[in-house]
């Protein structure tokens, strides 16, 4: 069992005595501010909802520890406007909010963090903060323009509210080359309920006489805006941040890095071989050296950054480190516009073969598309975008993938630029060979409440590769002795359910199993394993899954309700509900399948009663000929019990009292419909 | 499918008043309540009111609509297949499938277009009430007189300015004196070639100063009703944009648009429904009734409904605390007067209102059956600039977008 040994937590004895099964779980929107240096403290506000009775923070990493700050007394008596004055544009999932101190040690690593609440019954999603390397300054209320004159470097820190728009002064030498860099989406990178679905920032810097020297709203593809500036004159310049469309809210948290600092803006070559030297040419700002070299140990993409003037940490750019055995691999760079490249690829033997080209996932502004023609001349494909799932932050897909079975002959392969984009950092590597056919597999939720002698339910989701068709089997190491695993059959399927069940003694407590999926292609055994995720829905419609560090089962109390399976026969299943003395609430029983086609109508089980039956069937296609190509297929399903909880006061306790909600599951098992 | 016969007397009416509810009305708030698919569909509206056609339920405030159900027929099948505010506008504006070569106009300037020749009147033949700003309400490839003419102004105010028309602090002497001053200084007219499209320009000058001095813009005076009336319409925008929409039709205008916007509610739908529900019952209600009074009702048609419907069942959880999402595959709209017959119900949803189980309605049935009552045939054409004669309304007809028009409540 991985132990919590990477994560620091505040208060875990209390995370661990206060579990209780089915209490209400918060959300959380907003870290203010998002970010400090590290050596410093600083006062944080975490705003959500429902995170009133949060009795700690989990921060990932190492070398901050977290204070929870008492609420204020009036914060206390209810910060949320009364009913009849919310309005369209109030957001009561922003409206409560908790404070903590932030200490952050000298030697803490610089970077992002997970941040989460711990609260009675669990621990709410995670935000990021970031462990910074310059000195902070805060946003001075609504006024103008900051007090004092900030001395560089510096990081700004601010949240623009509607119609906001922040300003700053700082001062600054002759002859400087500053660059101002913008982390406002990379802080919040999905906002639910906001079109476009994130904080869309716009950068201006003003001369000492106010005049408007430099803007930005983009900085290549990337929502947060960065300004590079040679200082002309000494004296004191202003930068204004506003969202591009005068938006604002609680969570539109920004921080702004200024100063001579080190920035690379592309690196020559993006990628080499894993095990051997590559030389790299780095461009971009205040960086000591251009020259650098790399030697990968292992194939795969790595973060490279350059250490400026004061030991100041450049960002990240990527490197793609290939298998020196695998595939042929080119590396070329768009010198000028409608540039056209074209390879010529040999096939030997008829079979399934794969061309990737590898640019914008590194970090290189290209848009590839990527075209392959026969021997006569004729088009075998023509791709321009690959969705790539597990490039999470992407909303646009520009790389193109192929896999496409060939016979033996000479075939041609072309790659332009679909923008007419061109310059130092248009490089793109594309790859050509024989398909490896893999997968990769996704946990959702990542955190899963198994109750004493009850079930916790989660998806395994799988992506499959370059056609990859082989069986994938689920495994689910470091649990303890007496927990059982059901489920982990994905049939035909890109998806499938597991059940942990915990023993009846299970004592509360967290832990940290590994999910791995094992499979067999032509070269033997792979194994892969499964990344934890949560969703963040972006502008009322597309979900993200975000992938978070730790794959976390809270072993809880035992509930006052279990729900078995009695028995399965021809689509009827018959449930028991197990209750215990005086929990006699009705129970909606459910049933939810891997294949969102294979449903059940839901049964209210009355008040004391404890049996049910569903009755599953599957929606097939209105059109007749596609519903009888339907066939029978092995689909992974569960049965669970909700007592719903309720939002009305409870007599003698507060005004935000509520009563519990119970969610009780039945272990997975399999049905041929 | 069998496409209902067009017969040029089939024209019933004049006028098409469509009261927009822009950003997608609840089918299970409104018009096709669900009481028995629980609190989790239902929130607080549980108590549906039976109407006054036996055995016709529609939403517990909209009482006043309840008590006319004899005069309206509701329309529980409607569905355009589309979660998106865009694709939703340009569907059930236009009747087209969205994802083809050509973007047709909206259905208003589809009739203005179509019924130019039987429309003299100085008042524009498709007035928006107060704006016609939801993308795709557009003339298109269409003259461009047929496009919407933008009321602005806020009908709830002691003037209701219409842009470009009435303005309350100038006087008309004033007026006067400055188109003459425009037309002295102003010597781009004698000048230029004299094209077709410069004798427009000139004509339609002519046509709004008669609008702005004459007697027409008196169309637009809601203000000289009495207050009695102004009440009974709802002393809010809304209300008095259907009180402005009945003098237009009274007045002669042949298409009116009122956007009643602020139905997006994604997050605390509850909180805004009731206000809303309230406007839309006194709005509507007084409409049909004053229609009715007139004796205009026979010759108006009146549509009511939005985009798309909403999720039947409650996003409770954070952020949206109650709300309700997208809905295309199942809403509802209500259509009276002009020929259609009141007391009916077409369609049917399932138990919880988020599946058509009975008789599907695609927008193209609706503009179809509108057109026909307005004495235009659906499967005729009209003239694109480029590609010359081409179907006017192209996805009615079609297996998947179109079901046949509303002929359960037409003569």
């Amino acid at each position: 069992m991985r132990t919590l040994k990477n994560i620091a937590v505040a208060a875990v004895f209390l995370l661990v005595c206060s579990l209780q099964a089915g209490a209400q779980k918060g959300n959380i929107g907003f870290i203010y501010p998002a970010g400090a240096q590290r050596g410093t403290s600083v006062e944080v506000v975490v705003g959500g909802q429902g995170i009133m009775k949060a009795t700690g923070v989990m921060i990932s990493g190492e070398g901050v520890s977290v204070q929870l700050l008492p609420q204020p007394a009036a914060a206390k008596k209810g910060k949320r406007k009364k009913k009849k004055d919310i309005g369209e544009e109030d957001n009561l999932q922003l409206a409560d909010q908790v404070r903590a101190v932030f200490t952050i040690s000298e030697d803490a690593p610089i970077g992002m963090r997970d941040v989460r609440l711990i609260l009675p019954g669990g621990v709410t999603n995670r935000l990021y903060f970031e462990i910074g390397q310059l000195p902070d300054v805060v946003e001075n209320g609504k006024a103008a323009v900051s007090a004092s004159s900030a001395t560089l470097p510096v990081t700004f820190n601010g949240q623009i509210m509607r119609s906001d728009v922040d300003r700053f002064r700082f001062t600054a030498r002759k002859g400087q080359n500053l660059v101002l860099q913008v982390k406002a989406r990379v802080m919040v990178p999905y906002i639910a309920d906001a079109v476009p679905g994130w904080f869309q920032p716009v950068i201006r810097l003003y001369d000492p006489q106010g005049r408007e020297v430099a803007c930005n709203d983009d900085y290549t593809f990337h929502v947060d805006p960065v300004l590079f500036y040679n200082v002309p004159e000494s004296g004191e310049y202003d930068v204004e941040i506003n969202d591009a469309l005068y938006r604002g809210r609680e969570d539109f948290v920004y921080r702004i890095d200024v100063g001579e600092l080190p920035f690379i803006t592309s690196i020559s070559p993006i990628g080499g071989y894993a095990g051997r030297k590559t030389k790299v040419t780095l461009h971009g700002y205040n960086l000591r050296s251009n020259r650098l070299t790399l030697k990968p140990s292992k194939p795969g993409r790595i973060a490279v950054s350059a250490v400026g003037r004061d030991g100041i940490v450049s960002n990240s750019v990527w490197f793609q480190a290939d298998d020196c055995n695998a595939d042929e691999v080119f590396e070329n760079r768009f010198e000028y516009p409608l540039q056209t490249f074209w390879y010529e690829f040999g096939v030997a033997e008829t079979g399934l073969y794969h061309f990737s080209v590898l640019a914008r996932r590194l970090g290189a502004p290209t848009d590839a598309r990527l075209t392959i023609y026969d021997q006569n001349d004729r088009v075998i494909k023509d791709e321009r975008d690959t969705e790539d799932g597990e490039d999470y932050m992407a909303t646009h897909f520009a790389d193109p993938e192929v896999t496409v079975k060939l016979k033996r002959g000479t075939y041609r392969v072309r790659v332009v630029e679909e923008q007419a984009g061109y310059g130092e950092a248009y490089s793109f590597r594309l790859s050509m060979g024989r398909a490896q056919p893999d997968f990769s597999l996704s946990i959702e939720p990542s955190i899963v409440n198994v109750p004493a002698g009850g079930t916790g339910v989660f998806n395994v989701l799988l992506v499959r590769k370059q056609k990859f068709k082989g069986d994938v089997e689920v495994g689910i190491q470091g649990l303890p002795d007496g927990y059982m695993v059901n489920g982990g059959n994905f049939a035909k399927g890109k998806k499938t359910l597991v059940s942990v069940t915990a023993p009846a003694d299970a004592k509360p407590c967290v832990l940290n199993p590994v999910v791995t999926g094992r499979a067999e292609n032509d070269d033997g055994e792979i194994v892969r394993r499964a990344v934890p995720v949560e969703s963040m829905m972006q502008a009322f419609y597309y979900t993200h899954l975000m992938p978070m560090e730790e794959f976390r089962m809270e072993v809880v109390p035992e509930q006052p309700l279990k729900v078995s399976v009695v028995s399965v026969d021809d689509n009827v299943i018959k449930v028991h509900l197990e209750r215990k003395p005086g929990f006699n609430s009705p129970v909606t029983v459910m049933l939810k399948s891997s294949v969102s086609q294979v449903k059940a109508e839901a049964v209210v089980v009355p008040e004391g009663e404890c049996d049910a039956v569903l009755e599953v069937y599957r929606k097939l296609p209105k059109d007749p000929k596609k519903a009888a190509k339907v066939k029978r297929t092995t689909v992974s399903m569960y049965v669970y019990g909700v007592v719903k909880g309720s939002s009305k006061k409870i007599k003698g306790k507060g005004r935000n009292a509520y009563s519990a909600s119970v969610t009780a599951c039945a272990p997975v098992f399999e049905m041929e419909i | 499918m069998l496409l209902m016969l067009w017969t040029a007397d089939a024209q019933k009416a004049r006028s098409v008043v469509y009261i927009y509810l822009d950003g997608g009305s609840s089918q299970t708030d409104t018009f096709d309540p669900k009481p028995e698919a629980g609190n989790s569909y239902t929130g607080k509206y549980t108590r549906p009111i039976e109407t006054s056609v036996p055995g016709v339920y529609v939403g517990q405030r909209l009482v006043k609509l309840a008590a006319l159900a004899d005069r309206y027929s509701i329309v529980r099948g409607m569905c355009d297949g589309t979660n998106a505010h865009e694709t939703g506008h340009y569907r059930m504006l236009t009747g087209d499938m969205t994802g083809q070569d050509i973007v047709y106009p909206s259905y208003g300037a589809m009739i203005a277009c179509k019924k130019e020749k039987d429309y003299d009147n100085p008042i524009f033949p498709y007035i928006c009430i107060t704006e016609a700003s939801t993308r795709f309400n557009e003339a298109g490839f269409l003259n461009v007189m047929f496009k919407p003419y933008d009321t602005g102004g806020k009908p709830d105010d002691r003037h209701f300015d219409v842009s470009g028309i009435v303005n309350h602090e100038i006087p008309d002497e004033l007026l006067e004196d400055r188109l003459d001053l425009l037309a002295t200084v102003s010597s781009l007219g004698r000048r230029v070639e004299h094209t077709p499209q410069v004798k427009l320009a000139g004509q339609l000058r002519v046509k709004s100063r008669d609008l702005m001095l004459g007697e027409a813009r008196k169309a637009f005076d809601i203000a000289s009703e009495p207050d009695s009336v102004r009440n009974a319409y709802g002393r809010n925008n809304f209300g008095q944009s259907c009180l402005a929409a009945r003098k237009l039709v009274e007045n002669g205008v042949m298409v009116v648009m009122v956007r009643f916007r602020g139905w997006d509610t994604h997050k605390e739908h509850f909180k805004r429904m009731d206000n809303r529900l309230d406007e839309l019952d006194a709005g509507v209600s007084s409409l049909i009734l004053d229609l009715e009074k007139e004796g205009l009702l026979d010759s108006t048609v009146i549509v009511v409904g939005g985009e798309f419907g909403r999720t039947p069942k409650i996003e409770f959880g954070p952020p949206w605390n109650g709300g309700r999402g997208h809905y295309g595959a199942a809403f509802s709209y209500i259509v009276a007067g002009g020929g259609f017959k009141g007391g009916c119900v077409v369609g049917k949803t399932d138990a919880r209102g988020e599946k058509v189980i009975e008789r599907e309605v695609y927008p193209a049935d609706l503009w179809a059956s509108v057109y026909t009552l307005m004495g235009i045939d659906p499967l005729g054409t009209v003239t694109h600039p480029v590609l010359g004669e081409i179907p006017m309304l192209p996805s009615y007809g079609k297996q998947g977008q179109s079901n046949g028009m509303l002929k359960e409540i037409m003569p």
